[in-house]
């Protein structure tokens, strides 16, 4: 499949791929799904520390478009979510994996956006940021956000259940 | 180094006249004074229309999401109908889009015409500054291979040079050298080029596009590293990081003054941009100089201003060799 793909994606997503092996930044592991198809990665992330997401192991995917990296990939956690910045189904909804002028939440004009200079690496340290302090100014999830603003050991309790679910407690 | 601001002489905001970003409150046709910029902008505006007017019809059907790839998929099918660089055309190519357009548009082509013959397009998308900079300053060498070899030893330089500009503004090697690697091996395959090959190169996405990126991260590193200069002209206490990451860094993010001043400085390579709008008032149209802080070792490459968009003129008195 990818000898269809762009090289220059190809070529970039090889080199973070390698980069991200030698220098894994803790709390996070990820790769290619299989070695035929470096378009679709499998990544874990360990919930951070100090927060109701402690304890989790977390399963997400990345997709990458063809033109890769000028355009973000979309990463989407394929396990049961209960975060503000979480579609239902998934889909992880922060501002690094947005352009400048592709605003679907209308982030913040200083928020981190997606360009070539950020990467995988990147995008998973946002991501373990973003389940260490929810952004409920730009929700994905309403019901999440609103439990996480009004009643905040409900959301936590409700996170904690999700994270044993996730470890098939 | 002082910078002077560079006024603008136009009635339209340089910035954001006619951009295609995919914002959906701020298009209005009243910022609209470009036919090339126009087309595109009308179908977008009615295409937000449209998926507002699904949006209320059946509840908000469609997520921002969707609107935004409808969207993009508008834009999409808008920009392949045209190269990302097209051929040169005569000038009159450019007469004949005003023919039923305003008397302004058609007294200053007519008067552009006495010093410039040709023009070449690139492609409306957001890159179309950085794009025709890069064709240009690329196509003047190519001309010049055999004549001026030593436009191509500068160029060659400059461009190597740009590497270290890019880690001084603390850009990672791994963001930036697939971009580098194609700029310099296309300028270095310059020397058995001809024009047909220089074309087919900038029109194939991966080429053109590293290119396009390559140039849009020099300018970001150029103004990154010359903060103190640049930092004072952005507006509601953005940083020069923010403002780089916003409008610089990323692919289709329109160019404004700064970013030409900044590519400028960064390739000590001047540019000349024409201005072309529908400006009642005066049937000239305005030259506006960009100038690298050494001397220029070349003519200025000439682009063409259309609120919006920029493509490449050309001098008469430098007549394309074969013309392509």
């Amino acid at each position: 499949m990818h000898k269809t793909m762009g090289p220059t994606a190809l070529r970039r997503l090889m080199t973070e791929y390698r980069e991200l092996t030698l220098h894994a930044p803790e709390g996070i592991t990820a790769g290619p799904t299989t070695e035929e198809n470096f378009f679709e990665w499998e990544a874990l992330i360990e919930g951070p520390q100090d927060t109701p997401y402690e304890g989790g192991i977390f399963p997400a995917t990345l997709i990458f478009p063809k033109d890769y990296p000028l355009s973000p990939p979309v990463m989407k956690f394929t396990c049961e979510m209960f975060h503000p910045n979480i579609y239902q189904d998934g889909t992880v909804c922060i501002s690094i994996l947005h352009a400048p002028g592709d605003d679907p939440n209308m982030y913040e004009s200083s928020s981190e956006r997606w360009s070539p200079v950020q990467s995988v690496e990147k995008i998973l340290l946002s991501v373990l940021s973003m389940l260490a302090e929810p952004n409920d100014e730009s929700g994905a999830n309403i019901e999440a956000c609103k439990v996480w603003r009004s009643d905040r050991k409900h959301f936590d309790e409700t996170v904690r259940s999700t994270v044993r679910k996730t470890l098939g407690l | 180094m002082t910078v002077t601001p560079v006024p603008v002489p136009t009635e339209a905001p340089i910035p954001a006249a006619a951009t295609i970003a995919p914002t959906i409150a701020p298009i209005t046709t009243g910022a609209v004074a470009d036919p090339v910029a126009a087309g595109a902008v009308a179908n977008l505006v009615g295409a937000t229309a449209a998926a507002a007017a699904a949006g209320q019809g059946q509840e908000a059907q469609l997520t921002d999401e969707q609107i935004l790839t409808q969207m993009q998929a508008i834009k999409d099918e808008e920009a392949n109908a045209h190269p990302l660089v097209d051929h040169s055309v005569d000038l009159m190519e450019l007469a004949q889009e005003y023919e039923n357009g305003s008397e302004a548009f058609k007294k200053k082509i007519e008067n552009l015409s006495d010093t410039h013959d040709r023009m070449r397009r690139s492609r409306g998308d957001g890159n179309c500054f950085y794009r025709a900079f890069a064709f240009a300053w690329f196509e003047r060498v190519m001309l010049a291979i055999k004549s001026k070899p030593e436009l191509h030893v500068n160029a060659v330089r400059t461009i190597e040079e740009t590497k270290d500009l890019l880690l001084a503004a603390q850009f990672e090697l791994l963001a930036f050298e697939d971009f580098y690697q194609v700029t310099l091996e296309t300028l270095q395959n310059l020397v058995h080029f001809t024009s047909e090959e220089l074309l087919t190169a900038f029109q194939n996405d991966e080429v053109s596009n590293s290119i396009v990126m390559h140039f849009r991260l020099v300018a970001s590193a150029f103004l990154k590293t010359h903060q103190d200069d640049y930092a004072p002209f952005l507006e509601f206490g953005q940083t020069m990081d923010e403002f780089c990451s916003m409008h610089v860094e990323a692919m289709g993010r329109e160019s404004e003054e700064m970013m030409l001043i900044a590519l400028t400085k960064a390739t000590h390579v001047s540019i000349e941009v024409a201005y072309l709008s529908g400006n009642q008032s005066a049937d000239e149209v305005n030259f506006l100089p960009f100038l690298p802080d050494t001397a220029p070792y070349m003519p200025p490459l000439v682009l063409l201003y259309r609120p919006g968009h920029y493509d490449i003129l050309y001098r008469k008195s430098h007549c394309l060799e074969g013309v392509i």
